[in-house]
This record gives structure tokens, sequence and C-alpha cells, in this order.
């Protein structure tokens, strides 16, 4: 019987979720209300107002279980919506944590802040 | 398990047998069985039958190996009938085996006899010998090659080998069918014939020994003829159903003889070359091995053993067992600390090796997998209605698309039903088809499995809205199936129980099958288990409280490599699940988040590298389907499955040695859970604790939060931290009146406590004691009942603290005289040398 000896298969290969460089932000305070449901009342309905984060990017935001979080100051802002290509929608509810001028950073969802990628915007909303 | 091999002849055992152990009647036995399967008997013993305490009928046992024997009965067996057996030789005479009770098989299975496997497959052109699994003892077997009968045996085993005349010609339909009281099975999978290899293999032999009556030839070819010859002599010629063949009833082989097989298929193609094997001298007959062993065992399960030996069992030095593999009965249950030798003599032959085992406290034994349950065929199809798309597999009248619903099933009861949901992923991808292995396994045993397409809401964002968008996804697609159930016409109509539904939801997914059960409002819908696999928790990160999961049996899986959800959010939500009537979570190393899908092909663990290299693919889909046909199994069909949730049983073919388990039952007497706010200084029964020698112990938020002891917790508790310190520190917690813990068991959260970076020293453990009225304590060590395992070594910043269930038995603590029936506190003490800190959680007697 002839024996081989060979190397071993490559795993799966390594995901790319790598984020986009941010190249627009546009923010503003707006009314919110919460998308409806065919079921029941989305846990947000009470929110009211919020802070709106227009953002466009360089590229597509690749599609994982974390999803891309924009931190302004240490902030985390979680909520986010496609747009349509590049361009994405944050809301902030918790406004109050929100520090004016605080710099904005963006990673993903459990990004430490070494991780997270620097902008060159501000919180600085509109009007 | 403990376990080394050591001389038998350093042994103080007394070698005469005095008893053989009573053999075992192949359960279950059900009316209409023309035979009955006897196991675990000495080589050539008389087997007696007795039904209903009557000798019904005597037969010579043969060889135990492979199949045991199955003895014709001279009547049909009756519901209610007992029916026991016992071994003769010509010395000794066996005590009657437990007796097994006769049940209408019906009772069991009352959508008819379960659907036969070909097992082996394929089958080949030519082929002779066709094996059948998943039989009822006693049931008739035939199989069919494109609809004509080729073969037949009434009065099967559970795995038979049926031979085929004529033999298979190329290309033709093979299906085996049976039938238990006239009660017809589906029909198997059907197989088309394929030309055989070419060339054949060779044939490999198992080591034959000095003094052996047994030869088993591996690499068979399904259905092929195998001749054998001994020292060039022809011993005669065989049909296998492929795989091993095992040749019983030679003269006892001498040490040198030489064997030789060769296979065949079809007339004028070349046999294989042959293989060849020199029988080896008794000096050589190795100590067979065993599984696990577990403190009140009362019989032993071999893995490895010489088919025609004889095995004895001698504990503490007293003869306890003598049978053959792969089952011994005791005459006495083992304990904790016992010491086990085990030996395999042949006839002409007393091993020089003895098999030295050291009874573990807890050790479960590895018994059958809860995803094999094959009852039905199974049918699918794709749905695509008014946005709503995904695929549903299903009990049917036979395998393929669009089959009718298995009208035998639907004639005794409606099938419950388990909605899957994937995550977030690339939406070009069709994710919902990533979990058909699972859908199919709860198909055959009778649960229709949904998949959900949720690419509509998949794309580079995220957040709470995006879960509950994902839940009323959910609830729309299990409001569909309550209309297609109402639909005269639909595959389902009449067929769906929505009071029986499970949801399994993945990444995101998993995220929203916990919100489902908080905001639907279906009527008719009752939601009795939700699987959680590898879930975000969007809440907790938007500020949110986390989903209590409640009123459903609740169950988590976390890869412990996950490389995207690498937080483990899931033990968020086990921490906060109320049991109902249980909780379970498993923490697998070696996984990570995305093998577990089919079309998720990344392997995620290799964004966050450092990491070890993770298990198979397929390994992954063994874990999911094995332990979520558990889950499911347990809370839609009732059946006792729970075990391997709760670490009573281990599923074969998993890599159980990986799976870390938590488990709770609701209705316990919690100790202490440390969510009272009442300090250290007191738990949860309002009882005083106090620390001892040294020991410096507090309560400490278990997750991720600036109250947690360190970063590398991520759970959402309140547990207790052991500090680091000298060994003999104790921790004592006492109970409010003595308790009797005979039948008990005490279980405790724990995990060695990291620092977050990195896997520092070597494995730790701890002693858990109880003390009784008179204040005399009795322990048992974390290595006598799986020990504590190590953090999972992973990039750093991301080791973890994970907590899991370690499981204390009651009848293990003895000690001088300490008494078990007044058990007044439970200790704990650090009695390493290494000061490793300790998070211990939820104390419970069970």
């Amino acid at each position: 019987m002839s024996t081989d000896a060979s190397q071993p298969l490559e795993g799966g290969p390594e995901p790319r979720w790598d984020l986009p460089k941010i190249l627009d932000i546009r923010i503003r305070r707006i009314a919110f209300e919460p998308r409806r449901h065919r079921h029941f009342a989305s846990s947000l309905g009470r929110v009211g107002e919020a802070i709106e984060f227009l953002v466009t990017t360089d590229g597509p935001v690749p599609a994982r279980a974390m999803a891309p979080v924009l931190f302004v100051g240490d902030a985390p802002v979680f909520e986010s919506e496609s747009l349509g290509e590049n361009r994405l929608r944050f809301l902030a509810f918790d406004v109050a944590r929100l520090q004016p001028d605080a710099p904005i950073t963006w990673g993903w969802g459990h990004a430490r802040p070494e991780e997270r990628l620097e902008t060159r915007f501000r919180f600085r909303p509109e009007g | 398990m403990n376990a080394k091999t050591v001389s038998r002849r350093r042994l103080a055992i007394k070698e005469a047998p005095e008893r053989l152990s009573p053999p075992i009647v192949v359960e279950p036995l059900y009316q209409c069985a023309t035979a009955v399967t006897v196991i675990g008997f000495v080589p050539e013993a008389q087997i007696d039958v007795e039904v209903n305490g009557a000798l019904v009928t005597t037969a010579p046992g043969g060889f135990p190996w492979p199949k045991g024997v199955t003895i014709a009965l001279p009547n049909a067996l009756v519901a209610g009938n007992t029916v026991r057996a016992r071994q003769r030789t010509p010395q000794l005479t066996s005590g009657w085996s437990n007796p097994v009770g006769v049940r209408d098989h019906t009772a069991d299975y009352p959508a008819g006899p379960p659907r036969p496997q070909i097992d082996p497959a394929p089958v080949f052109q030519c082929g002779l010998r066709t094996g059948v699994g998943n039989l009822l003892t006693g049931s008739n077997v035939w199989i069919t090659a494109d609809g004509a009968e080729v073969g037949r045996v009434n009065g099967a085993s559970q795995h038979q080998g049926v031979n085929v005349n004529p033999a298979y010609g190329l290309g033709e339909y093979v299906r085996a069918w049976s039938e238990m009281c006239k009660d017809p099975s589906p029909p198997s999978v059907g197989h088309v014939t394929q030309i055989p290899p070419a060339p054949l293999p060779v044939l490999t032999f198992d080591p034959v020994y000095e003094g052996g009556q047994q030869v088993t030839v591996r690499e068979v070819v399904n259905g092929a003829r195998v001749a054998l010859y001994r020292n060039g002599v022809l011993m005669g010629t065989w049909p296998c159903w492929g795989g091993g063949l095992t040749v019983s009833g030679l003269t006892p082989i001498a040490s040198g003889d030489v064997f030789r097989a060769s296979q065949a298929m079809c007339p004028g193609d070349p046999p294989s070359h042959p293989g060849e094997t020199t029988a080896l001298p008794c000096g050589a007959l190795p100590a067979p091995q065993v599984g696990p062993v577990q403190a009140g065992d009362t019989q032993i399960t071999l893995t490895q053993f010489v088919p025609d030996a004889a095995i004895s069992v001698y504990l503490n030095g007293m003869l306890v067992g003598l049978g053959s593999g792969p089952v011994v009965i005791l005459s006495r249950a083992i304990a904790m600390g016992d010491a086990l030798y085990i030996v395999q003599d042949l006839r002409g032959c007393r091993s020089h090796f003895a098999l030295e085992v050291q009874v573990l406290c807890v050790d479960p034994p590895v018994r059958g997998n809860p995803s094999a349950l094959d009852l039905f065929p199974v049918g699918f199809f794709d749905y695509q209605s008014s946005g709503l798309k995904g695929r549903v597999f299903y009990p049917a009248i036979d395998d393929s698309a669009n089959q009718p619903f298995n009208e035998r099933l639907a004639g005794v009861r409606r099938a419950p039903i388990v909605f899957m949901a994937h995550g977030n992923h690339d939406p070009s991808d069709p994710s919902f088809l990533g979990y058909d292995y699972f859908q199919r396994d709860l198909a055959k045993m009778g649960v229709i499995a949904v998949s959900i397409d949720c690419n509509s809401l998949n794309g580079g964002y995220g957040g709470v809205q995006n879960i509950e968008d994902r839940a009323d996804l959910i609830i729309e697609h299990i409001a569909y199936f309550q209309a297609l159930d109402t639909t005269a016409g639909s595959i389902f109509f009449g067929h769906v129980d929505f009071a029986r539904v499970g949801l399994m939801g993945h990444s995101r997914g998993g995220d929203a099958v916990v919100t489902v059960p908080t905001v639907i409002a279906l009527a008719g819908v009752t939601i009795r288990a939700v699987l959680a696999l590898a879930p975000t928790n969007f809440r907790f990160r938007a500020g949110l409280p986390t989903i209590a999961p409640q009123g459903y049996a609740f169950m988590t899986i976390l890869p412990a490599g996950d490389g995207d959800v690498s937080d483990n959010n899931g033990a968020q939500f086990y921490d906060q699940a109320k049991p109902a009537p249980f909780k379970s979570q498993l923490y697998v190393h070696y996984t990570n988040h995305n093998y577990f899908n089919r079309i998720w092909l990344e392997d995620d663990s290799q964004w966050t590298q450092p990491q070890p290299a993770v298990v198979a693919r397929w390994e992954h889909e063994r874990i999911l389907t094995s332990y979520g046909c558990a889950l499911f199994r347990a809370r839609l069909l009732s059946h006792s499955t729970w075990q391997y949730l709760s670490g009573d049983l281990l599923p074969s073919g998993v890599l159980t040695q990986h799976a870390h388990r938590s488990y709770e039952w609701a209705k316990v007497v919690t100790v202490d859970n440390h969510e009272d706010g009442n300090t250290i200084g007191t738990n949860s029964r309002g009882q005083p604790t106090s620390q001892l020698s040294g020991m410096s112990a507090n309560e400490y938020a278990f997750g991720q939060d600036p109250a947690a002891y360190n970063s590398s917790f991520y759970g959402e508790s309140t547990g207790m931290v052991i500090a680091s310190g000298q060994a003999g520190r104790i921790f004592r917690t006492a109970l409010p009146t003595p308790r009797d813990l005979t039948r008990r068991e005490v279980w405790i959260r724990a995990a060695e406590v990291t620092d977050g970076r990195a896997v520092i020293g070597a494995s730790t453990g701890f002693e858990l004691g109880l003390e009784d009225g008179n204040g005399f304590r009795a322990w048992v060590d974390t290595d006598m009942v799986g020990g504590l395992p190590r953090p999972y070594a992973r990039d750093p910043g991301r080791v973890k603290t994970m907590l899991q269930t370690l499981r204390f038995k009651g009848a293990c603590f003895r000690a001088g005289k300490f008494r078990i029936e007044s058990v007044r506190a439970i200790l704990i003490r650090c009695d390493r040398s290494d000061r490793h800190a300790f998070a211990l959680d939820d104390l419970q007697i069970v």
C-alpha cells in the first residue's frame, strides 16, 4: 500500500469586515417615530426625539452580526439603517450623552476604543 | 475517566469465577415479535428464555459479538408479557436478567413502526447481502429491488442482515421495508445500485489472538462475498452487508496461524488482492477498554474488546461481573473511589493485563444521539407569498419535494412546528438554506421545520429596530403557516399543532427569537422552546434591559471561538432566563460563529486572531442538530432527551469534550444565587455564610459591567468570586434545616477566573464539601465530577470567565462518621496551591 504525506488544507476564508471610510456626516435633531410592525408596537415607541446622523461612505458596510456603530466621544450610537448605496442613517436616542463638538469615530458594535476608526467629523448638529 | 492498564499478576483478585452475570434482553420488546435478541453472555453459553415466568425455549448462544443471538420464540409475544433470559455454562448458571415488559408498538410508535435504514449504504451491483437498521426487534423485514422482493427475514434483530437473491443488478432501485403486527413501516430511503469499486479494497484484519475463535475482517464492500483462508485452507465464503465481517466458531486459534481473506463482487470481475494477518501469541492479548464509569452504575460498557472474549469485572478484588462485550451487568452498584479491574479471556488464553478504573462521582455515559430518531420520510418545498419566503421540511409519505403530508402521522395527531431564522449576512446569499441538515433531522422525527428567508432585513446596518423587524417577520411566517393549516388543499391543512411551537435563531436571528415570545399576540400559538444560537443582544448594547426568557425552555449555544458575536451575548440571555421547566447553555470550545450555517463560508474566528483552529464544519453541525433535537424533542415531543442537556447522558458522535454545559431546573432548592442583595454574608435561604482559613470571597456583577470583578465576565448575573489565596481556605454556607441528600445532587456553576488576557498556569479545581448536624464533613473534588475546564485561550482581551454547571451526587460524600441524611451546610474548600481565583454561582440542591 502506498503512503501519502500531504499538507493540511486551508481553513475557511477569512471574513472581510473592514469598514469603509466615512466621507460625510450630516447631523440634525428630528422627531422620531419607530417603524410600524405588523404584529406589535416597537419598544422604541416612547422615544419621541432623536439625533439623526446621515453618513456617506466610500464603500459598502459589510453585513455581519455586529452592526456599525458611531461613537460621539465615548457615547455609542447603535441604531442604524440603510438609505441606499453607501448611505446610512444612524439614530441616537439618548441625546443627553452626546457632547457638543466631541470627535466622531466608528467601529463595530463591540469595538474597543483602540479598534475604532477616526473620522474628520465632530458632533455639531445643524441648526 | 481515570483508567490505566496494569499487570494482572499483581492483582489480589480471586480468579475462580463463581457467578455469571445475567445476559441482557435487548429492549424494547413489542407485541407480535416472534424472536428476542440476547447479548452480553459468555461465548457458547446456553441461553434460557422465560416468558411470564415459564421457560419457553433454550438455545445455544454461540458467540455474543457482533449481534448477540436472536432466538425464535414458540409463540409471538403479547403486550403485557414479561421476558427474561439467563445464561448457562457447564459450570455456572447466571441469575435471570431484569424482566422486560412487552408493549404494543403503537404505544411508542402511534404512526407506525420507524422507517428502516439501509445500513451501510450504498448498495452495489452484484451485492448479495444488505444490512437494515432502525428495526423493531422481532419485526419482519424485506428488501425490494425495482419493486420486486429479493430478500426477507421474519423475526429480525434491530440491525438485520438480509441475503439478496438474485444479486442486485445495476441501476436498480432498492428499498427496505418492515412490519410489526401487520403494521407497515414507511419504506427506507431508496438507493440506486452502483457499480462496485474497482479494484476492490484489500481486506484488513482486527488483531487475532491465540486461543480465540473469531476473526473479523474490515474494508468489506457492501454486499461482497468474502473468502477466508486459514493456513492456506479455505474456511468458507460469506456474504457481508459491508464494513466488517466477523466469522465465528473456529477451532481455537494457534499463535502463528495465518489468515488470508479476499472479497469479490460480480462474477468475471477480479477479486481483491488478499489481506493477511498472523495470529498473535496469548501474551499480546491486551486489556479491554471501557466507556465512562460513574458512581451508581450497575453495568459497564466496553469500547474495545476482543469479540469472543469473556469479560470479567472485579470490584475491590471480588468478581462482580462475568459476561461479554459490549455490556456486562454487575452484581452491585459501584461507588466513587472504587477500583475496578477488568480483564478479557479467550477460551485458550488468559490475558496478562487488566484495565484498572478508578470510579468517578460523575462521568456520564455516551448513549445514542437525540438527532438519530428516524420515523418518517421527509418532504420539502420552497414557499413564496406576499413577500414571505422560506423552505419547509416535514414528515411526508415519501422523500422528495412537494410530497403529501404523512397520513399515518396526520391520523394520530397534529405535528409540532419549529421556525428557524438566520442572522445578518450578505443578502445575496440564500442564508435560509443553511440549516437544511437540522430541518431534515427534525422532520424525520415528526416535526415540521421552517427556515425563514430574512434577507430583506440583511445588510450593513443594525440595531434594536432591525431585531424587532426580524421578530415581526418571524411572527408573520407563523401566521402564514396558521393560514396554511386552515386552507383546504394545502399540504399542511389541519396538520399543524400551534400549541407546540419551537423557535431557533442564529446570530441576530437568535436575538429575534428571544424577542418573539415577548411580543407575539397570535391566537392559539404556544412557544415551548427557544434555541438562540450565537445570538446578539442589541437591546443590551442600546442600554435597554436584556430580555429575560420565561415561559418556555430556553437554550443557547455559545461558540467560544466566535469572531463575530465575540462577546457571546447568549450568556446574558441564559443568566436572565427563568427555567420553564429548564434552561440550558452550551459553551463550545473550538467552534466559530458561521459554521453552523452551510451557506456562511468564512471562518470568522480568524477575524479575532490569535485563536485556536476551530473544528470542522460538520462537527459544528453535529453539535447544533444533536443538542437542538434534544431540546425540541424534550419540549415538543415529550421525550426524555433533556438528559443530554442536563449532562446525564452524552450524545454519541459529538465532540462533547468541548461542550461545557450550564443547566438549571425550575423548582429546585437554590441555596445561593447571589441575586438577593443581602451581601456575601447571607445566602438565598437567609442563612449565614462564613469564610475560614484565609478565605476571601465577595459578590460581584458577572457581566460587562463596571461592578464586575474584572472584564472577563460576559453574562448578566451576580455571583461570587473567591480571590486568589493559599490552599485550605474554606467558604461555608448554611442550610436552614438539616437535609437528607442521599438521593440528591448538589449543583454549582463554577469557573476558573481569568484576567481576560491569557490562560495562565495549569488546570485547577476545588473541593465541595457537606457538613452534617454533628459537624462531620465529607468532600468531593471537582476532578471527580468532570473537572473545571480551562478558559478558552482566544485573542487577548476576550478570554472569558465562563461558568459551567458541576454536579455532585449526594451518594459520593462518604467519610467516617459523616451522615448524608442530615446535611446542614455546604462548603467550598480551595485545596490547591496554585492560587487560582474561582467564580461561583447558582448553588442548588437538585
